[in-house]
């Protein structure tokens, strides 16, 4: 009962923690210079890691949906509601999932290494000698990135895992093209669209919030110093945000539908 | 400015280890001090108290500035103006020579107009023989270059308190002393006061005013260093002795 009583505090203590982080973060972050210009060069490094994986990852899922539906809506003679199916699982779900799972594997892990070995090579320590706050400096303008990029990625998946259902439902296997965009467009309301847009904000400023934590505080981790803490802290970081865009994913569908 | 930094019974604990253990030490300003003392005896963490990055035990460090009426006024040492030069140089990787030197001046305390920021980081870099290294990354520079770098942006700003992690490591001789002549230069120019942790014994002797030397975790010796040489206690001479290797006591 003890032993379950502390993993409940510290887990609510981590959580407090990482909020924390990411408030100072996004305030302390106008304190630095040129923030414009650092949250431009942040988005695009976002952005252009994790283009291409996105694009690929969102016309193979559509793809395998568009297959995957394809046979069990025959089955009931409702094929024709393939394009409704599609989208509104890729729309609501899908595409702010996978898209913040494939930014986490791709660019928060370098994100929490990079940070974590500028606390090594004690980097973090000179921007505070030099007057500049670090976490404003370091974390700010890639949470704001993230905020900006999550959606924008997001938008990409979904568009083209639309076109990949399109491919294999209808070029493939035969279906109307036209009837296919025509559910789309019936199908899909703002709603749907305003929802999946809210989930990648939050998993956008969540899941980049803790891999910048998790490379800021690497230093802390008592087992294991020097880049053996890098690694330990990339590795906290690609699992504890995985964890977090799904449970997140659940309670968010939970409180929009 | 004149000012004094009173370091008094500072003592850091990681855990059970004992550190520092009850250090007692004055900085005056325009002097240089520095810190001797084996490997492990706690230099770099008393030089990362004394510039906050670390937080103390027990003990207290007190900034005191003096007015030209003799009047004591508390400060800190962000107010007096201070610079840190790392022992592993803490240089960005994704910046270039220059920008790095130019990162205090653009992002810190000390804005300064781009057109100022440009002549004052040139001309350091200038005298520090790093002009044609001006655009290239640390990671494409050699250890010594680094270290010059971190040099030029430990002064850049201007600072009255220098505190300088090892600044010789790691350089040729020739350099070793362009750095040693620079900090006595600078000292002369600006003013500043630097607390220098060396190894390089007795060549560092030639630019300080004081040595302070680091023991078990207490200063066992502060003093001028022609002074150091006449103490008689068994662990200093044996200190020196190693630090001074001759064809005569080898």
């Amino acid at each position: 009962m003890n032993s379950l009583l502390t993993i409940i505090a510290n887990f609510v203590r981590e959580l407090g923690a990482i909020l924390l982080f990411i408030a100072q973060s996004l305030i302390a972050f106008w304190t630095c210079k040129n923030c414009l210009n650092k949250i431009i060069q942040s988005t695009l490094e976002i952005g252009c890691r994790c283009v291409f994986i996105v694009l690929i990852i969102g016309l193979f899922t559509g793809m395998v949906m568009g297959l995957q539906m394809y046979y069990t809506l025959i089955k009931f003679g409702a094929d024709a509601a393939l394009g409704t199916a599609v989208s509104l699982s890729l729309i609501r779900e899908l595409g702010p999932v996978l898209t913040a799972l494939m930014i986490v594997g791709q660019s928060g892990s370098a994100l929490s290494s990079e940070i974590g070995i500028q606390r090594n090579d004690e980097q973090v320590d000179a921007l505070e000698t030099m007057g500049i706050n670090s976490i404003g400096f370091l974390s700010g303008p890639r949470l704001y990135a993230g905020l900006i990029s999550f959606p924008i990625l997001t938008a990409f998946f979904d568009l083209i895992g639309l076109y990949g259902g399109y491919f294999s439902g209808c070029v493939i296997m035969g279906l109307d093209g036209d009837i296919y965009w025509k559910k789309i467009f019936d199908s899909v309301h703002f709603v749907d669209v305003y929802g999946g847009f809210i989930k990648s904000l939050c998993f956008g400023v969540f899941t980049i919030g803790i891999c910048t934590y998790e490379g800021y505080h690497c230093h802390l981790n008592s087992s294991y110093k020097g880049i053996r803490g890098v690694t330990q802290a990339a590795t906290k970081a690609v699992v504890k945000s995985s964890v977090f865009v799904l449970v997140f994913d659940y309670l968010i569908t939970s409180f929009l539908l | 400015m004149n000012f004094k930094i009173n370091i008094h019974g500072l003592s850091k604990h990681f855990g059970q280890n004992v550190v520092l253990d009850g250090v007692d030490l004055q900085i005056n300003s325009e002097t240089i001090t520095a810190i001797i003392g084996k490997s492990g005896t706690g230099k770099s963490v008393l030089m990362k108290l004394i510039a906050g990055i670390i937080k103390q035990t027990s003990g207290t460090i007190e900034c005191v500035q003096i007015l030209e009426n003799g009047e004591i006024k508390p400060t800190s040492l962000d107010e007096i103006g201070f610079s840190y030069m790392f022992q592993n140089n803490a240089l960005f990787d994704s910046l270039t020579a220059f920008e790095n030197v130019a990162l205090p001046l653009v992002e810190g305390n000390h804005p300064s107009p781009k057109s100022k920021v440009k002549e004052k980081v040139d001309h350091l870099l200038e005298q520090l023989d790093l002009t044609s290294s001006r655009n290239r990354y640390p990671g494409e520079l050699s250890g010594g270059m680094n270290k010059r770098i971190a040099f030029a942006r430990a002064l850049v700003t201007e600072p009255k308190v220098v505190l300088f992690d090892e600044p010789t490591t790691g350089l040729d001789p020739e350099r070793k002393f362009t750095v040693f002549d620079m900090i006595k230069k600078y000292r002369n120019q600006f003013g500043f006061s630097a607390l220098l942790v060396s190894h390089d014994i007795p060549d560092v002797y030639e630019i300080v005013d004081s040595i302070a030397w680091l023991n078990e975790g207490k200063i066992q010796f502060f003093g001028k260093p022609e002074k150091i040489d006449l103490i008689s206690e068994i662990s200093i001479k044996k200190y020196l002795k190693t630090g001074r290797i001759s064809p005569n006591n080898l």
